[in-house]
């Protein structure tokens, strides 16, 4: 099985003086593979979403090391460990990671200025069409000046399917007219339309309505089980009956300690 | 016929100025630089050393433009950075310093009354002729921030903007991004300020205190965040009411004209901010 993140043993991340959890010496490594969903769980204050921020770059181990492998750089090993990354690159370092590393979070954030076609196709990077060059590129200048858009087709088109089959029919609306639980939906719905190898959900199912909760489990099974695509999924929840039927690797953060399951 | 090729020149600096204010740092980064016209005035400070102090003239003149837009450029570098670790009203306070340095700066190598006998490039010594040049700068410049909106680049500053941790967890490098709009905002700037050095013949150290950089910020507001359209009519705005002011109260109020202009301005953007939150033209409230 291809593994892509690994956490080695001796990882461990503390808030000053409080330690929140670590991987003894003496156990295995801790492997994200692809195919797999991941579920964490454990009592509230145990760490599960600063696990994810640690995972995600936001915050940096205390000790030991995670190892990232990045298949389309030549299989080139990224690592993030203390010191490694200025502080502050390393969220988008981790992101760009193979066909990229996406999270959400547990409070939607999103640009109430954006269209909800626009909110969701700004997941995905190209960085050549985005490069402040191509913005100065003359000829490209007379394009923006004529035409009226310069992304392709198809990619809007994938977005727009994404948002009828979730039963957002205006997708120029802007963000800022959606509910607490359309915008989660809405955060969900970036994350499949990413293309992303792995995905980081910070309870993904909240304030969601069952039905379509359903809907978004199945996306979301169809999504890592892609074929010649490279994809898992590690989240963060607290009801269990969302984490049965659903992911199939557990990690119980309890004690300080990580313990599979 | 002078007057109004003087009034269209004066207006397109300004324009140009307000542009990068309004629709570069203020609009993109949502960083309130209240202090950006020491950049301006840094434009006029490096034209006039190069043309003054250094005596170029004739054509090499538009060298002196362009490093005098590159040394903006760099100095726009030090409110860049400083946004790396500061936000919000912090960044206030170190863009009106900024302002007061390169005031104080430029009042020690130019002189209390600034430089003077600033000489033209070489195809430009004539009025219309600059204002011709000053029109298609600012032409240049609006049309390419008005293709902005078609450029993925808009979504995603307005993302880095509201959003920080969703742009960083997508892959965006939001503080690269920043760096570079400030760098454009000051290279536009420092234009507008060589232009006016130009244009007025030397640098007068009344146009690049805090009083005036504040009239300029709140006119930027004004007029809309964001907005070309509001940029032209604040431009246009701050142009005439200067002049119209100053030559009603020249006769009764002598040397305190200029001063009953900022009262007017005040008075003007409480008005503003009471009912227009938005500004004349901008989508947005600051």
């Amino acid at each position: 099985m291809k593994v892509f993140i690994k956490i080695e043993p001796g990882f461990s991340f503390a808030y000053s003086e409080k330690m929140l959890f670590s991987i003894p010496n003496n156990r295995p490594p801790l492997l994200v593979e692809c195919g797999k969903i991941y579920g964490i769980y454990g009592p509230n204050g145990s760490g599960k979403t600063t696990l994810l921020n640690i995972l995600s770059g936001f915050l940096c181990p205390t000790s030991g090391k995670i190892i990232y492998y990045n298949e389309g750089n030549n299989n080139k090993e990224e690592y993030l460990a203390k010191d490694t990354f200025q502080e502050r690159y390393s969220p988008v370092k981790i992101a760009n990671i193979g066909n990229g590393i996406r999270r959400i979070y547990q409070v939607p954030a999103l640009a109430d200025e954006l269209t909800l076609l626009e909110a969701i196709i700004i997941v995905r990077r190209l960085p050549k069409i985005e490069s402040f060059l191509n913005f100065f590129n003359p000829i490209n200048f007379i394009k923006r000046l004529l035409y009226s858009n310069n992304r392709a087709k198809f990619d809007i088109q994938e977005a727009i399917e994404l948002l009828s089959e979730f039963g957002f029919k205006n997708h120029y609306e802007n963000v800022g007219n959606l509910s607490y639980g359309e915008r989660r939906i809405l955060t969900n719905l970036q994350m499949l339309y990413s293309r992303a190898n792995i995905l980081f959900l910070d309870e993904p199912f909240a304030n969601i309505h069952l039905n379509v909760l359903q809907q978004l489990k199945r996306k979301f099974i169809s999504y890592i089980n892609e074929i010649d695509e490279n994809r898992s999924i590690i989240l963060v929840e607290h009801r269990s009956e969302n984490l049965n039927n659903f992911a199939n690797n557990f990690w119980h953060l309890i004690n300080g300690k990580i313990v599979l399951e | 016929m002078e007057l109004i090729i003087s009034l269209l020149t004066k207006s397109g600096i300004y324009a140009i100025f307000i542009l990068s204010l309004n629709n570069i740092v203020m609009g993109k980064t949502g960083y309130w630089a209240v202090g950006h016209l020491a950049l301006f005035a840094f434009g006029a400070l490096i034209t006039g050393i190069m043309t003054v102090i250094l005596g170029i003239s004739g054509i090499f003149v538009y060298l002196a433009f362009v490093i005098s837009i590159f040394f903006s450029g760099i100095l726009s570098l030090i409110p860049a950075i400083s946004t790396l670790r500061i936000r919000g009203d912090f960044f206030i306070f170190i863009s009106i310093t900024l302002s007061e340095i390169v005031r104080v700066g430029a009042e020690y190598i130019a002189g209390p009354s600034g430089f003077s006998n600033i000489s033209r490039p070489l195809g430009l010594s004539s009025d219309s002729s600059l204002m011709y040049f000053t029109l298609l700068i600012f032409l240049i410049a609006a049309l390419y921030s008005y293709s902005m909106k078609k450029h993925p680049l808009k979504n995603i500053s307005i993302l880095a903007r509201v959003a920080e941790s969703s742009a960083l967890s997508f892959g965006i490098n939001v503080y690269n991004l920043r760096i570079k709009m400030f760098i454009l905002g000051g290279m536009l700037a420092g234009m507008s300020g060589s232009l006016f050095a130009f244009y007025s013949n030397g640098t007068d150290p009344q146009r690049f205190n805090i009083n005036e950089a504040i009239m300029l910020f709140a006119l930027a507001i004004l007029g809309g965040v964001d907005s070309i359209r509001g940029t032209i009519i604040a431009t246009i705005l701050y142009v005439i009411t200067i002049f119209v002011l100053e030559s009603l109260f020249r006769g009764p109020f002598g040397i305190y004209a200029p001063r009953l202009v900022s009262i007017f301005f005040g008075i003007l953007l409480i008005f503003s901010i009471n009912f227009m939150p938005k500004g004349i033209m901008g989508k947005r409230s600051i």
